[in-house]
């Protein structure tokens, strides 16, 4: 396990980080923020400046800063947007590893000794619609190039899905509203970013990519724009200041998104009450100093809902939604439109959705929620829309918890297999005794109950001739039950129970050890109480060294002496035919008890066992007593094929187990293996 | 609050009592299969970890032979009760040995069977004394394991149940924007004050500066371009400090921009 998980949330606008520990005892803790400059959330931003001499990177509000600073003076431009498919970088390739390398460095973070960076992954995300094998391969190598050459190149980076990721967040989180039985229907993942709009429907258990992956560039920026213009449109004398100065422009918008981030935040109930987030802003035009207050009200903000959206909107093609129906619209209605238009999608792609997740710093819009209800809780339903009460930081904290969760899982995983994969045959060894005691009780029931004495039934009203046919017959019904489920289900019926009386006890304290380094027992739902888990693992009876001839030749001979015991009765009780028969068993062998089979009984002798004084103890005790001593004693040879079973059996329920959690954090099928997603530069 | 669990048995009134020990362990397995499906992944972790404890308990009961119902009520009998019983049991082997002296004056070889008789039947008697559970209940098995594995799943449990849910905090005091405000009002005080002609103003700049000094910030009035931002006015004449660069001592990157006005950039 590493020491720290570090959770990198590189948005379109916006960057945020989060640290979970992975030593002992901080396993439940959950992720806090990192802040970068004194800030839990940066603009994604960077420019280069010269700094005594040497090239250095600006990132966050501080780029925006220095790039008004150096605009203004013909230096370095502002560089922003530059999260893309790493195909369409192009040179923003440089400016995304250079912010990547740059975050870290200032980060509020410093990785502890001895490991240092070297015990420290980090994990970034990215839009749900990447692919694994071109898109995120190429960004990993893009972000680990960042910190080569660098004191954080031995941390490990891997990429992970942004939706995945918030997925995760709302699951773990302690007091989350997703109950266990939620996770198992698909969950609609609804990221309301500052450029753009994402829907990701997942099925968070069931291992497939999201069934659909959608959205358009409806980018709550937009109220950020329209804060500014409205402070200017009260400011002329700063509106001449910005046609001398654009380089203020950044700056001021940077400004007005913190204003509104802190009306949203504030949530004032009088809607003429003045909300910024900005410190004053001093300007000089005509020859006087001037200052710009860029704040916000309530009657504002409901101005703005109202205004029609300024941009191109470019909606998926999944949502079949007309860009030209949309324009004049507000982003209110618009973000309506597209919900309604993403409900029908998924509709008529037969998916359905259970509860709805609202991600993203502008989810926390009220009015984002209240749309979100109207749409997809249409029946009064009250508990299908969930929302993180810190929406900014959902995809970091939820990255945070990937990183450990992945190491969790997969770490116990080997750690359980190989102490299982040691302990087991001596274990099974020490207690093979009593497991044989029960397979041989339980299956002189089962073949004497269910399949030899129903046999002889018929045998007695006729149905067979000889005891060749019975034997034939026993053996076609023998093959049949070990090969269908009621043999199986037997086998694991016994093995389990052999299992929870007489071994689990002896791994339970080593796995509990394992629970707790890796602090994983709980939610795999790891508890180890079968050994053989029925949906995991398919059991094999046919496979089970098992003594048919055995059992079969003791329940055909204690029926033979049955019939020749009542036949003396019935004869004045001289033991001739049961002497006979015993000498010719002795003496005759197997050609002899062959020819014996292929006897045709008379029908009065068919029946006569069943005027036998005690003959119900005589085939129900004593013969069955016979066969289970018989098995008893040859049972051993199953041993190393029932080990074998057990085995794999124990190995598929952890990989079982452990497929839910995968799935969760990698969205991918167990069957399809582990994709390994890290990589070191 | 209903908790889970309460939850579940209040949906499931009728709840079947359970006839044996296997019934009523499955009706505690689905009892938290079912909350744990109404539970959130934290709350579902602790149940399964109360499971555990709670089914290494039922395990470890289970080790020890249950005491059956005729060992339970002789155990239970008093030392008067129980003559009745002894007598009953003995009198035959006592009756016997009673009547050997008697008859071997008839015949010693009957005093001699009266004899052997009475010693087998009192033999026979003092045997069934004995607690036949001893003999047909099997050895509890595996009980130290199975008392170490209740204990460490409940030491588990303990230790979830204290574990920190939250790591320390490693933001900083989440002040960066009262900073920034600070020293921007800073920046305009010393620009406000700077060659103050009152004694009011000279006090407020000098306040001013020793403020910054101590927040490890030097003032700087003298243009450098990595210093200060630069605003365009085209009327105004020459140049003018409208806020002093704020230069960190020994964080260069934490340096606060001045601003300078001039009339091109």
């Amino acid at each position: 396990m590493a020491q720290h998980y570090l959770g990198f949330d590189l948005g379109h606008a916006d960057t945020a980080l989060a640290l979970c520990g992975g030593g002992e005892g901080q396993l439940q803790a959950a992720p806090t923020g990192v802040e970068i400059q004194g800030q839990s959330i940066q603009p994604t931003a960077l420019t280069r400046v010269v700094r005594d001499g040497e090239a250095a990177v600006v990132i966050g509000g501080r780029a925006i800063r220095e790039a008004s600073k150096a605009e203004g003076s013909g230096g370095p431009q502002l560089r922003a947007a530059f999260k893309t498919r790493p195909r369409d970088l192009g040179a923003a390739r440089d400016d995304l590893r250079d912010f990547f390398s740059a975050c870290l460095s200032e980060a509020a973070f410093t990785p502890l000794p001895p490991l240092g960076w070297a015990g420290t992954s980090i994990t970034v995300g990215c839009p749900s619609g990447w692919s694994a094998e071109e898109d995120i391969h190429q960004y990993q190598a893009i972000l680990a190039e960042g910190l080569a050459g660098t004191a954080m190149e031995d941390a490990e980076v891997n990429v992970v899905p942004e939706s995945r990721a918030a997925l995760l967040q709302a699951v773990d989180n302690p007091h989350s509203l997703l109950t266990m039985a939620a996770r198992s229907e698909n969950i609609l993942v609804i990221d309301i970013g500052s450029s753009t709009l994402d829907f990701s429907l997942i099925a968070p258990e069931q291992g497939a990519s999201p069934l659909l992956d959608a959205g358009l560039d409806l980018g709550a920026s937009f109220f950020d724009r329209r804060v500014l213009e409205a402070v200017l449109a009260g400011a002329p004398k700063a509106v001449r200041f910005l046609e001398h100065n654009p380089h203020y422009r950044d700056l001021w918008l940077y400004y007005a998104r913190r204003t509104k981030e802190q009306y949203f935040i504030d949530a004032p109930e009088d809607d003429e009450e003045i909300v910024t987030g900005a410190p004053l802003q001093p300007f000089y035009t005509g020859g006087r100093r001037s200052s710009l207050e860029i704040s916000v009200t309530g009657a504002d903000v409901a101005a703005f809902r109202q205004a029609p959206y300024d941009r191109e909107l470019n909606p998926s093609s999944s949502l079949v939604l007309d860009p030209e129906e949309l324009r004049g619209m507000s982003w209110e209605a618009i973000f309506e439109a597209s919900l309604v238009a993403l409900k029908a999608a998924i509709e008529r792609r037969g998916a359905s959705y259970g509860r709805v997740l609202l991600a993203g710093g502008a989810s926390r819009m009220p009015f984002t929620e209240e749309i979100t209800r109207r749409v997809f809780e249409p029946d009064g339903e009250t508990s299908l829309v969930l929302k993180d009460p810190e929406p900014s930081h959902m995809v970091s904290r939820g990255l945070a918890r990937w990183g450990r969760k992945r190491d969790s899982v997969e770490q116990f995983s080997r750690a359980a297999r190989d102490l299982l994969r040691e302990r087991l045959p001596g274990l099974i060894d020490a207690e093979f005794a009593p497991l044989k005691e029960r397979l041989s009780a339980g299956l002189a029931d089962e073949i004497f109950d269910g399949l030899v004495a129903p046999v002889l039934d018929q045998w007695k009203d006729g149905a067979f001739k000889t005891g060749q046919d019975v034997r034939e017959e026993i053996e076609q019904r023998y093959q049949s039950w070990l090969s269908t489920g009621p043999g199986a289900a037997f086998f694991v019926r016994t093995i389990n129970g052999w299992w929870r009386d007489e071994v689990k006890h002896d791994v339970d304290r080593e796995l509990d050890r394992l629970h707790a380094a890796y602090g994983i027992s709980r939610d795999i739902q790891l508890s180890f109480d079968d050994a053989i888990d029925p949906q995991a693992f398919q059991f094999s009876a046919t496979s089970v060294d098992l003594p048919f001839e055995t059992i079969v030749q003791a329940a055909l001979l204690s029926l033979a002496f049955a019939v020749t015991v009542a036949i003396d009765a019935v004869m004045g009780g001289i033991p001739f035919f049961t002497g006979g028969l015993a000498a010719a068993t002795a003496v005759g062998g197997k050609p002899l008890q062959q020819w014996i089979a292929r006897i045709d009984a008379p029908a009065f002798a068919r029946r006569l066992p069943d005027r036998l004084p005690g003959r119900e103890r005589l085939f129900g005790g004593r013969a069955k007593a016979r066969v289970r001593r018989q098995l008893a004693k040859s049972l051993v040879s199953a041993k190393t094929s029932l080990l074998t079973q057990v085995q794999a059996a124990i190995t598929a329920s952890i990989d079982r187990q452990t497929l839910k959690t995968r799935a969760l954090l990698m969205g991918e099928k167990a069957d399809e293996g582990r994709r390994d997603l890290a990589l070191r530069p | 609050m209903r908790t889970p669990l309460q939850d579940v048995l209040s949906d499931h009134p009728d709840w079947e009592e359970p006839q044996d020990r296997a019934a009523a362990e499955a009706q505690v397995e689905a009892l938290f299969a079912a909350a744990r499906d109404r539970s959130n992944a934290y709350s579902a972790a602790r149940l399964d970890e109360l499971y555990q404890v709670t089914e290494r308990a039922l395990a470890l009961a289970g080790a020890f032979p249950a005491v059956s119902e005729a060992k339970r009520s002789t155990a239970a009998l008093s030392w008067r009760q129980r003559i009745p019983r002894l007598i009953s049991r003995y009198s035959s082997g006592l009756l016997l040995a009673a009547a050997a002296p008697l008859v071997a004056d008839a015949s010693v070889l009957l005093a001699g069977a009266c004899g052997i008789a009475a010693v087998i039947s009192l033999a026979v008697g003092g045997r069934a004394d004995r607690p036949l559970s001893a003999k047909v209940s099997p050895k509890p098995k595996a009980v130290t394991a199975k008392l170490q594995g209740l204990l460490s799943a409940a030491d588990q449990s303990l230790d979830s149940a204290t574990a920190p849910l939250a790591l320390e905090d490693h933001r900083g005091k989440g002040d960066g924007f009262v900073r920034e405000d600070v020293l921007s009002v800073l920046q305009d005080i010393l620009a406000a004050a700077r060659d103050g002609q009152s004694d009011d103003l000279v006090e407020l700049q000098r306040n001013a500066e020793r403020l910054a000094l101590k927040a490890g910030y030097t003032p700087e009035w003298r243009y450098e371009p990595d210093l200060f931002e630069v605003m365009v006015d085209p009327e105004i004449n020459g140049e003018l400090v409208l806020k002093p660069a704020l230069v960190h001592g020994s964080k260069p990157e934490q340096s606060v921009f001045g601003v300078i006005v001039r009339r091109h950039s």
